[in-house]
């Protein structure tokens, strides 16, 4: 008898956990914008982060499940953050870069979880790895990041620097935009804008950075292992796992934050893309960097 | 051995394997990258030029810099479909497509603020509106009523001086120059301009002069004239200020040209009392505000108003000539609201409906002081002031479906003169690199009080609008990231246009002007170099009434069937060079003959090609830029010749030019 009890007991709490954990797993769904590599670490970031196995679509080839008790959506990527979700969830969005879904359209305020660091944390990196900087630069195409470079231009006009940030109408304006900067600027920061970013606009910048000994500093550790001298940048799984942390914010209730972080960056250096573009990196600020290529 | 090999092996895996990953980390970087693009181009609100339901173009500060533009004339002449012919009074004046658009068929805007003159909508170039002030020119090649109504029946040009956000500072720029055979030049800007969250101002005050030629013009009656700094000046000034702060914005400019005319219609007049007395001027005074209201995040309340006064082009000696009822009696204002629904819909879809009115007031008294407005058939019913209205609606809906851009909408305007419908259609396709328009829109101009009342002319108080309808194709493509073409055709058809007959002295409806043809462009970007090349064709429709075109109805009037443009630059260190080469086909122009028989009858001008260089030199000195520019190297004898029978003989102008200019950025 105690032996049956036992049994039953074990059973019914398993099938209690079971359950317990499906419902929280459907709770939480993620949609990924297709199966490409950033999409997948951010996803895995999201389950390390979030410490269970949550349902998951591919939009790219599936069509995505969301049930009624679903309360959060967390979605890598524009396309899957550009679909239209029940209001009764709460979109958390990583992994797209300029793109914002507009506050006004959903009842639930989304939840952004950024790209790129900080203006400010990007401007404090530059100075550190490039002490010498007297005028950064940023280019920018999309529209949404104005107010990130007027960021970047109060932050380092209180660190002592001369900005110049330009929004240009289109890619193909940036070898103008560079022409007529040749020795006018020290440091480029490349901001993660799909609009700017692709191999031929980074081998025009590269080439001129390296031709000018105008360092550039990167969103992405690949973007550096390309060339460029530093990357400041999130990992994409590092993303995810932010993401992860917001979904539960989310599931907690009201007041979670709609604009998140994430908390650590990390900083990449290639000693050859920094010397082609002429600049020595200062020894503790190596260091102190998480990555070094040779 | 074999643990070195080992060893050896390993590391070679090794590091071909950090190279792959570095690959492969930057291949799913890139393509992260573009999936990412493609969703923020089919989301976001702005256009890009392949998308507009327009013929664009948009010419750079950078491009402005490196081929060494003097004014927009120079601008302009390196774009498809414009070059310039000569009218009365000294006037140099615009063609588009072969047609003649002074009159109120081009609008001219300095950052949306008309600058058209308000007694014939006329624009006057070549030493007006100087290169110094502009940052970037926008240019609707294609009729513009549905959304600018009157003057924009066939064109827009909106010059964009540098902004708050750019300046951020000080730019002083200043140029000297020899014109021909001793003439000076002499330009200089003054532009300052900050940008903050909360506030954006801006300031560009210039003053500039040159002359039109230094070469003897004869006219068709016998005479001659030297034309130097007394009988063929230009003399330009400017005052352009803008102030944002809270979505509302304020501007008010003050323009103002000053020029000798030679010949007032067709023929030399002496000096009086050894004065040249054919000396004319205009201002444009304009005071401007809108307010940017958001209601909602999808829906914007756009307010403006707007006020004009100008003189449009006014004898300092009125009496002298025939300007008794042109000279400092002659005021024109201008009072504009209007107000504008925005509302940005789901899937990328944009919808605008407006309206508003228009008031034009014209008074006028002559030198003698007697009333200078004639305001019925009847010669008695004079009066000293008088004005016309109108009131338009506007609707316009811009849809945006993935690759294919669908745009329709409409402006209807009643007026004081009847009424006018601008509908306007366009199809646009944009995939990966290549692009396709299908365009058309009709657009009108709607006559001015001052045609119509001034005792000038003969009373025209009858006069109607015209209307053009315009077609149009584009193709382009994008061949690499650096380097693009494309092509477009036209057709261009205007009825009832409103046409100045001299042997009665009167504006009338009479007639039509047709055109069509073909433009296309090529142009390369690269870090180090690069160039562009375009040529543009036009010729009369077989309909176009026979005073604008050549007896055999081959060619218009001054302005040449064939354009080509070429330019190059090359940079190296701190220099830039950049030479550039316009050709001109065989133009044509009345004949002495014709002038003095009255029968119709042409002359052939030879074919002319005008070449520039420029090279300019960045950061000489901190924030200091200098620039060497040789405008007409040959000295090619070019002339401006009227486009139509006015017997007025070719106009020289644009002789060779050396200039130095330097910019400095503070």
């Amino acid at each position: 008898m105690a032996r049956l009890f036992l049994r039953i007991t074990i059973l019914s709490v398993s099938l209690g956990i079971f359950l317990g954990t499906r419902s929280w797993a459907e709770e939480v769904v993620v949609i990924l914008s297709s199966a490409s590599g950033p999409y997948q670490e951010a996803f895995e970031g999201f389950q390390q982060g979030f410490g269970r196995v949550v349902p998951s679509y591919n939009i790219s080839q599936d069509e995505p499940e969301i049930k009624r008790d679903t309360k959060v959506v967390v979605v890598f990527g524009a396309k899957a953050a550009s679909r239209d979700y029940p209001q009764s969830v709460v979109v958390v969005y990583g992994l797209a870069p300029s793109f914002k879904i507009k506050p006004g359209i959903r009842f639930l305020p989304p939840v952004k979880v950024h790209t790129q660091p900080s203006a400010a944390a990007v401007v404090k990196k530059i100075k550190e790895f490039q002490p010498a900087v007297k005028h950064p630069a940023v280019f920018w195409v999309s529209e949404s990041y104005l107010a990130y470079s007027q960021e970047f231009q109060k932050t380092a006009q209180a660190l002592g620097l001369e900005a110049f940030t330009e929004r240009l109408s289109g890619m193909d304006r940036l070898p103008d935009r560079l022409r007529s900067l040749s020795g006018k600027v020290d440091a480029i920061w490349i901001l993660p804008d799909p609009l700017l970013v692709n191999a031929q606009s980074f081998a025009v910048l590269k080439d001129f950075s390296w031709a000018n000994d105008v360092p550039l500093y990167v969103p992405t550790a690949g973007l550096a292992e390309n060339g460029a001298a530093i990357a400041v940048y999130y990992s994409f799984k590092e993303i995810g796992r932010t993401a992860a942390q917001a979904a539960k914010q989310a599931l907690a209730g009201p007041g979670y934050p709609g604009d998140i972080f994430p908390e650590r960056s990390e900083t990449l250096v290639n000693l050859k893309g920094a010397a082609n573009a002429g600049l020595v990196v200062p020894s503790d600020a190596l260091k102190r960097a998480d990555r070094v290529l040779p | 051995m074999n643990k070195n090999i080992t060893r050896l092996w390993f590391t070679g895996a090794f590091c071909m394997m950090q190279a792959l990953s570095a690959l492969g980390g930057t291949t799913e970087d890139f393509q992260f990258f573009q999936e990412e693009a493609k969703v923020v181009i089919a989301t976001q609100r702005e256009q890009r030029a392949e998308e507009a339901p327009s013929i664009v173009s948009v010419v750079t500060r950078e491009e402005i810099e490196r081929y060494g533009a003097r004014d927009l004339s120079d601008i302009l002449r390196h774009v498809p479909g414009f070059e310039f012919g000569g009218d009365v009074f000294g006037i140099s004046g615009l063609e588009f497509r072969g047609i003649w658009v002074q009159e109120g068929k081009s609008l001219l805007m300095i950052n949306g603020i008309t600058q058209n003159e308000l007694g014939y909508g006329n624009a006057n170039f070549f030493g007006t509106l100087p290169a110094s002030m502009i940052e970037k020119v926008e240019i609707i090649r294609g009729p513009g009523s549905a959304i600018y109504g009157g003057f924009a029946e066939l064109d827009v040009i909106n010059v964009i001086t540098h902004q708050a956000a750019n300046l951020n500072g000080l730019r002083v720029s200043g140029d000297v120059g020899v014109v021909g055979n001793g003439g000076f030049s002499r330009y200089g800007n003054v532009s300052a301009g900050s940008q903050t969250d909360a506030l954006k101002v801006a300031a560009h005050v210039g003053y500039g002069s040159t002359v039109l030629s230094r070469r003897d013009y004869a006219d068709f009656f016998g005479n001659r004239l030297e034309l130097n700094s007394e009988t063929a000046f230009r003399e330009w000034q400017h005052i352009i200020t803008e102030a944002s702060a809270k979505n509302l914005t304020v501007r008010y400019d003050r323009t103002s040209i000053h020029w000798g005319g030679q010949d007032a219609f067709a023929m030399i007049q002496p000096p009086v009392n050894g004065i040249e007395v054919e000396q004319l001027n205009n201002y444009n005074d304009v005071t401007h505000l809108d307010y940017q209201a958001k209601i909602s995040d999808h829906l914007t309340l756009q307010p403006l108003f707007e006020y004009t006064r100008n003189n449009t082009w006014s004898f300092d000696f009125p009496s002298a000539i025939i300007g008794n009822y042109q000279g400092s009696g002659v005021t024109l204002w201008r009072y504009r609201g209007e107000m504008s629904l925005n509302y940005d819909g789901p899937g990328s879809a944009q919808i605008r409906v407006g309206g508003g009115h228009l008031r034009d007031e014209v008074e006028n008294v002559g030198a003698d002081g007697t009333p200078g407005l004639q305001l019925s058939s009847d010669p008695t019913d004079l009066a000293s002031r008088t004005h016309t209205s109108s009131t338009f609606g506007l609707f316009q809906y811009v849809q945006q479906i993935q690759a294919v851009g669908v745009t329709v909408g409409g402006r209807y305007e009643d007026t004081s003169f009847g009424r006018a419908f601008a509908p306007r259609a366009g199809l646009t396709y944009v995939h990966e690199a290549f692009n396709a328009k299908l365009l058309y829109g009709r657009a009108f101009r709607i006559p001015l009080p001052w045609q119509a009342y001034s005792r000038s002319a003969a009373f025209a108080g009858n006069l109607k609008p015209e209307t053009a309808n315009t077609s149009e194709m584009e193709l382009g493509y994008k061949f690499t990231p650096h380097t693009k073409g494309k092509i477009n055709l036209f057709f261009i058809d205007i009825n009832d246009p409103i046409v100045f007959q001299g042997n009665n002295n009167v504006y009338v409806n009479f007639g039509r002007i047709q055109s069509e043809g073909a433009e296309a462009e090529f142009r390369t970007d690269y870090v180090r170099a690069g160039g562009f090349a375009n040529v543009s064709y036009a010729r009369p429709g077989s309909a176009t009434s026979a005073g604008f075109v050549t007896p055999s109805n081959k060619q218009f009037l001054a302005s040449p069937p064939v354009k080509v443009n070429v330019g190059t630059y090359v940079r190296s260190g701190i220099f830039e060079v950049a030479p550039s080469l316009t050709y001109l086909s065989p133009r044509a122009g009345q004949s002495s003959d014709s002038a003095n028989s009255g029968i119709l009858g042409t002359t052939r001008y030879p074919a002319l090609f005008l070449a520039n260089l420029n090279i300019i030199a960045r950061s000489v000195a901190k924030d200091l830029d200098v620039h060497l520019s040789i405008d007409n190297i040959f000295d090619t004898r070019y002339i401006l010749i009227q486009p139509y029978y006015g017997a007025h003989a070719p106009m020289p102008a644009q002789d060779r030019q050396i200039t130095l200019g330097v910019t400095w950025h503070l």
